[in-house]
């Protein structure tokens, strides 16, 4: 991340500590503060405590439940449903009402809010199509991001999808055979690689998908 | 299942990598002592800066300073503005105050076995103190080496000169300055100048220059020696934003620069580190549930929930109008810079809390009370495209003056009359005054608003100083005009308690396209009077046209409520002033205006004003006003002009605020040209609010 603390206090030095009776003014040295010090997501790290937030959740919450793990933050939050649009689901954090969301279609990450660096939206039919099926084949995939100047950019990838072997997944309440596929992608800007365990009836149970360069790659995995 | 986590946990980690980015052609973040893009040290070379670009560079060596502000306004068009101080350069003054302007086009960028070519003025309008031309080749040699190689003129050609071309007048220190010299431009001796720069590694880089500039002035005035033209640098960067240098120059002297560098197209926080907007509520079956609307009972129900709904993203429901399958609802933002995000995140708080026979959704952004936009949408088109490409939205969305609609909202009850204060710490700051780069006083401000609804606001601000070095400011004693802008001094040395304003202002809407406003009270600083205003400004529009008319009185120098006489040693101040205009959006991120009319000290005239603006809201602009003022008349500068920047909060701290500071610098600020300052004109009221500025920000209308 890039960060002119000199720019930022000037520009900020009016803001700072002002107080208000109307309630658009935030405290600005919160705000400051809270760029200094970023909480994209609800941290949990330790194992044992992931473990127990997952069974926690379990038994506290009926219908679709995931966890998702931030490669380069380590930060692992239990997610549930929040709303369903056609084949798009959005998820946010099950313990808490913090106001961040991932969506994804049949599993696959198509765009984040309030993370840092948010995904838009994403075209991922024909990898979509390639993965539920389980085939090998080739896909073109499309993320949108918006850049520095809030324009958006899209990040245009050819993917090659490799069906692998077998493996077994056994994650909260899922214990399942499940087939690897592996989507190597390259682009103008980055090469990323993604890796799905499709079950038999096409449902991606685990996955480790690109997000962007501030959290690399996310570790999505149903648990129920 | 921890187990499984941390194994597939680490497979991931080596599955992603960046590829090599392309460079931008020969772009360097390290400038030279004069503070344009260079890895030398006093010559220029074909580099540019990234594009969009700030530079503030300060660099000292026995007593000469430069404080230079360089902005890359194209991929290949540097700008800079500059204030040189010199020590001991004549018995006139006992350090020498110049400010000067520069320009560097590059001709062609670099090719795999071609240099980039690029031509420069230096100091093109004012005294000329640092007056040259040059047209200058770089070429990168691997990744590490550049070498640099040109022709100069004027100060870079007073070295080593190999012949002449015509006659300079050269650098008269008795001139008023500010007029273009394009007498001098490429005419007198040339010289050749070189030099090289090494990157040592990410951090650390060489110069070496064999310079054209011989330091005439100085070494005639016994500053200092001239006993070399090969000279050194060495530069470190700190961080991606700050920039150090040390530098050998002349064989004699010794020197430091510091650079602070600032791009509006790289955001601390790309995107935004706001929370997530709730997602669009999709309706499960289209329902006939008609005849809802007909009990006046729901419909409270619902303007209750919806304006809670909107309250929790800091939207002000202003009005709402319900049938069974249209909703047209009025808002007030005054939270998202982003106009598109205020639009997109209203319109999903209402998919949510509208019942399912509503198809139609129209949205009306309203602004000091009055109408400017409505964004109409169908219901099934947000929720079929919340997950598509953002332009699949704006392709849908109808843009239309609110004045069309025969169903516009009346007002909420109860939400005027409103009351708002806020109590803050301000910086007042005069830029570049003769002896100081910066002059500011610090203190606490008071400001209310009240609003009575129709249009109508009465606004206030108190100031009280509690210290600063403004008290140096200097007086202008020389001006032939009435003293419309030199005595603003007299005000900025105030150390006791100010009114900064205090007006009652009405916003209207006389008809389709068009804008009113009038504003009454204590306008500015120097300004009490009646302002009156209005603006013809279709929704979707990149052309506007406005007129203007101020009838005004100086106030007392206390600033308090008290008026003086217009009476000022030069001449009276006139009591009207006022302007015609045109606004236009060039498009690719340049906006032009142009002011015609009366000035403040009844100079007739026209202002030109350039700005490049960017998606995020950051405008950097210039701006030049000629009125039938002679150039001995005006004084230092010879006619007024200056650059201006506008930064957006929210691009610094990574969170949607309406909030902006912004500067204007001029190198003079004299009685000629001037305009009174106004709160509220309505060209800037409506434009972030129309459609071609609101399309320009859509990337945030889904965030």
């Amino acid at each position: 991340m890039r960060f002119a603390p000199i720019a930022v206090l000037v520009i900020a030095g009016l803001s700072i500590a002002a107080c208000s009776n109307t309630r658009k003014d935030r405290p600005g040295l919160a705000m400051v503060q809270a760029l200094l010090k970023p909480k994209p997501v609800a941290v949990v790290s330790d194992p044992q405590q992931v473990s127990q937030a997952v069974s926690e959740a379990l038994n506290a919450i009926d219908g679709p439940l995931a966890l998702a793990t931030f490669e380069k933050t380590n930060n692992n939050v239990v997610l549930r449903e929040i709303a369903v649009n056609g084949s798009h689901r959005t998820w946010a954090s099950a313990g808490s009402a913090d106001r961040r969301s991932l969506t994804t279609r049949h599993g696959v990450l198509t765009a984040t809010r309030g993370l840092h660096q948010d995904l838009l939206s994403s075209d991922v039919s024909q990898t979509l199509a390639l993965v539920k099926a389980r085939r090998s084949g080739t896909a073109t995939r499309v993320q949108r991001y918006l850049d520095g100047e809030d324009l958006i950019y899209e990040v245009t990838a050819t993917c090659s999808i490799v069906r692998g072997g077998q493996t077994q997944v056994q994650v909260g309440r899922i214990n399942r055979t499940a087939t690897e596929m592996t989507e190597t992608c390259q682009s103008a800007e980055r090469n990323f690689t993604n890796l799905y365990r499709v079950d038999g009836s096409g449902r991606i149970l685990q996955s480790v998908q690109w997000l962007n360069d501030f959290y690399g790659t996310t570790v999505i995995q149903q648990l129920r | 299942m921890t187990g499984k986590t941390s194994k597939i946990a680490l497979t991931a980690v080596a599955l992603a990598w960046p590829v090599t980015a392309v460079p931008e052609n020969l772009t360097t973040t390290i400038v030279n002592n004069y503070g344009t893009p260079s890895g030398l040290i006093d010559m220029p070379t074909a580099e540019m800066a990234p594009d969009g670009q700030l530079n503030t560079a300060f660099s000292y060596f026995e007593g000469s300073s430069k404080t230079t502000l360089t902005f890359q306004i194209l991929p290949r068009l540097t700008g800079s503005f500059r204030l040189a101080a010199t020590e001991d350069l004549t018995p006139a003054f006992s350090t020498y105050y110049d400010r000067s302007f520069d320009l560097r086009y590059r001709l062609f960028d670099e090719g795999r076995y071609t240099p980039a070519l690029a031509i420069g003025l230096q100091d093109f309008v004012g005294t000329s103190l640092l007056g040259g031309e040059y047209i200058v080749a770089t070429k990168s040699i691997g990744e590490k080496l550049r070498v640099t190689g040109g022709i100069g003129w004027g100060r870079l050609g007073s070295y080593g000169s190999l012949g002449s071309s015509g006659s300079r007048p050269g650098f008269d220190i008795n001139s008023e300055g500010g007029n273009f010299s394009v007498d001098d431009w490429f005419r007198g001796d040339y010289a050749l100048f070189g030099g090289a720069s090494y990157d040592f590694n990410d951090r650390l880089s060489f110069g070496v220059e064999y310079s054209s500039d011989a330091y005439d002035q100085e070494r005639a005035a016994g500053i200092f020696k001239h006993d070399s033209p090969w000279n050194f640098a060495v530069n470190y960067k700190v961080s991606d934003d700050v920039h150090l240098g040390a530098f050998y120059l002349n064989g004699s002297e010794i020197g430091a620069k510091i650079n602070f560098t600032l791009n509006p197209r790289n955001a601390p926080a790309p995107g935004g580190a706001e929370l997530a907007p709730v997602p669009v509520g999709v309706r499960p079956t289209i329902q006939a549930d008609l005849g809802w609307s007909n009990d006046p009972s729901n419909v409270t129900v619902l303007t209750d929930g919806i304006s809670k709904s909107l309250d929790k993203d800091q939207i002000d429901l202003e009005g709402l109008r319900l049938t069974d399958t249209t909703a047209h609802v009025s808002i007030r933002n005054q939270q998202y810079n982003a106009g598109s995000q205020a639009l997109g995140r209203t319109l999903r708080r209402l998919t949510r809390t509208l019942p399912d026979s509503v198809e139609t959704i129209r949205v009306t952004l309203v602004e000091n009370g009055i109408p400017v936009n409505t964004v109409s949408f169908k219901r099934s088109d947000l929720e079929r495209l919340e997950h598509a490409p953002a332009s699949a939205a704006l392709a849908v969305a109808e843009f239309s003056d609110p004045l069309r609609f025969s169903d516009y909202p009346t007002a909420v009850e109860g939400l005027y009359p409103q009351f708002n204060w806020w109590i803050e710490p301000y910086v007042k700051t005069v830029f570049f005054d003769v002896e100081n780069p910066i002059l500011a006083d610090a203190g606490v401000r008071a400001r209310a608003e009240y609003r009575f609804g129709r249009g109508f606001v009465a606004s206030g601000s108190v100031s009280v100083p509690i210290g600063g070095n403004l008290d140096d400011v200097r007086t202008v004693n020389d001006s032939l005009l009435p003293r419309v802008r030199t005595s603003q001094a007299r005000y900025l040395r105030n150390n006791e308690p100010v009114v900064d304003k205090l007006t009652l202002a009405k916003y209207f809407r006389p008809a389709p396209d068009l804008y009113g406003r009038v504003t009454v009270g204590y306008l500015e600083t120097v300004y009490a009077g009646v302002s009156a205003e209005m603006l013809w400004k279709p929704v979707d529009s990149r052309l506007a046209f406005g007129v203007e008319a101020n009838y005004l009185e100086p106030r007392d120098f206390d600033q308090g409520f008290g008026l003086r006489s217009r009476t000022t040693p030069s001449g009276v101040i006139p009591r009207a002033s006022g302007h015609v205009s045109a606004y236009y959006d060039l498009g690719n991120g340049f906006h032009t205006q142009v002011d015609v009319g009366r000035y403040l000290a009844g100079d007739w005239g026209a202002t030109v004003s350039l700005d490049r603006e960017f998606a995020n809201g950051w405008k950097v602009g210039a701006f030049a006003t000629k009125t039938n003022v002679s150039s001995s008349e005006f004084g230092n500068g010879s006619f007024d002009k200056g650059i201006r920047f506008e930064i957006p909060l929210a691009w610094a701290i990574g969170k949607p605020t309406k909030k902006t500071t912004g500067m204007t610098l001029r190198p003079f600020q004299r009685d000629g040209g001037a305009r009174v300052n106004v709160d509220g004109r309505l060209y800037g009221l409506v434009r972030d609010s129309h459609e071609p500025e609101i399309a320009k920000s859509w990337g945030k209308f889904w965030r």
